[in-house]
């Protein structure tokens, strides 16, 4: 199969760097996981029969070697964010349009795991719901639960603070699907 | 299909309209046009996920990445490994290797019979494998595999080669006296540093073109029993690397690539 390193590393390196920051949360270990995925690529992937899968190919790989890293290490706490038990980060955007980069990123950052991974794919819209079950490993309704309810816990962190009482519920209000 | 199972479907659906074909997403969809409350749930989730989109989407990337990413690609793909299909299925054809192996031998034969006649300077088309790579050039070698595996990462990475040597003079690396005349037209990717025995070594790479590379390697040999020699370089091999040395100054220099060893003559002109 013929592709082209350029054309490969043009195409999804920039996605890819965003999934594995939004997983990783630094940028140092998002880059690696990055570089990793396209050396793993070049060492096996050119062994894929179906060049249309090569991006799917990348995400998955970039997963799979974060969880493997993960297990073997100790320098991110898992501090997932449970509604009642966090604090929503500091600035309070408004209305949506308000929300900066950094906000919503951060929002996203706080999340655990289970739900920032879907949610990164989702909002970098390279992957159907389907795609985003393949690439995690999962199946589609339980991607599709996750992504409801990761929605609800951002909506929770980026409520405006007008509005908003210092009672933080504990189950976040019945907007989105409930899990089959 | 009812409103809470539409809601959960929707929750999926891309805010770009990508899944707008989706049969699930075009059921729940249909709903939306017929139920009020459904459908103003849906403009809200829509103007929410827009947002985070954008967001997420806009996330600055390194400016380094890109280049990072492709010298590391170059450098761990030798030129041998990258067969194109064309070429593998040309070789199923028992009468056209044959006869592309008559071509070649003629080719070869022409090559060696052009060897013979040129003046009695080694190459590195009849270089021996190495015994004479001292351990600042093996550490290079080692060096470059982990710049190709991912280990590690240019220490700069830099198209212009002039920043490369600013860099490396800021850090207290050695850089060349000269560069061989065909490398000084070459863009370059980046280089990295390491230590033999106390002593820093330099390493600068620069791109061949499809997809190759080859790598600038240098040394203050003052106090170096065994530095290369001063007027032709000498070339020897280690595993699929082809290497030619030789000093000038007080530097030592190493340019090595991969596969064939015509490249590395034709920069040393």
């Amino acid at each position: 199969m013929e592709i082209d390193f350029q054309e490969l590393v043009d195409a999804h390196y920039a996605p890819l760097y965003r999934f594995a920051l939004n997983l990783a949360k630094n940028e140092f270990d998002a880059a690696d996981l990055t570089q990793q995925a396209y050396y793993s690529w070049a060492a096996k992937g050119q062994q894929l029969r179906d060049s249309s899968k090569v991006k799917a190919w990348l995400f998955t790989t970039l997963y799979r070697d974060f969880l493997g890293k993960r297990r073997h290490s100790t320098r991110f706490p898992h501090e997932p964010f449970e509604p009642g038990e966090n604090e929503p980060p500091s600035e309070q955007p408004s209305v949506a349009g308000r929300m900066d980069c950094r906000t919503a990123v951060e929002a996203l950052s706080r999340l655990d795991e289970d739900y920032r991974a879907p949610l990164t794919l989702f909002y970098l819209e390279e992957f159907s719901y389907k795609e985003i079950a393949e690439v995690l490993g999962l199946p589609i309704g339980t991607v599709m639960s996750r992504l409801s309810r990761g929605k609800e816990f951002l909506r929770q962190m980026l409520r405006p603070a007008e509005g908003r009482s210092n009672i933080i519920p504990i189950q976040p209000q019945q907007q989105g699907g409930e899990t089959p | 299909m009812n409103q809470s199972e539409a809601k959960f479907i929707l929750g999926a659906y891309r805010p770009s309209g990508r899944d707008a074909g989706d049969p699930q997403m075009t059921a729940a969809l249909e709903l939306t046009r017929t139920d009020a409350d459904l459908d103003a749930w849906f403009q809200s989730e829509l103007t929410f996920d827009s947002t985070l989109a954008r967001e997420v989407q806009s996330t600055p990337v390194p400016p380094t990445l890109r280049a990072d990413l492709l010298a590391g690609l170059r450098l761990s793909t030798p030129a041998a490994e990258t067969e194109s299909p064309r070429s593998r299925g040309w070789f199923r054809s028992p009468w056209l290797a044959l006869a592309a192996s008559v071509v070649l031998l003629a080719a070869i034969a022409g090559y060696w019979l052009d060897l013979v006649n040129r003046k009695s300077a080694p190459t590195a088309s009849n270089q021996t494998t190495s015994d004479h790579l001292e351990g600042w050039q093996t550490g290079a070698i080692e060096m470059l595999a982990s710049l190709g595996d991912g280990r590690t990462r240019f220490d700069k990475a830099s198209p212009d080669v002039a920043a490369l040597k600013s860099w490396l003079q800021d850090h207290n690396a050695p850089t060349p006296v000269s560069l061989p005349g065909p490398i000084r037209n070459l863009s370059s990717l980046g280089c990295k540093t390491l230590t033999w025995h106390g002593r820093p070594v330099s390493i600068i790479c620069f791109d061949l073109g499809n997809d190759k590379a080859v790598h600038l390697v240098v040394i203050d040999h003052r106090g170096l029993p065994d530095a290369p020699p001063e007027n032709s370089p000498r070339y020897e091999s280690r595993g699929a690397w082809i290497t030619a040395s030789w000093s000038e100054g007080d530097r030592s220099m190493m340019l090595l690539t991969k596969g064939d060893p015509r490249d590395l003559e034709k920069l040393l002109l």
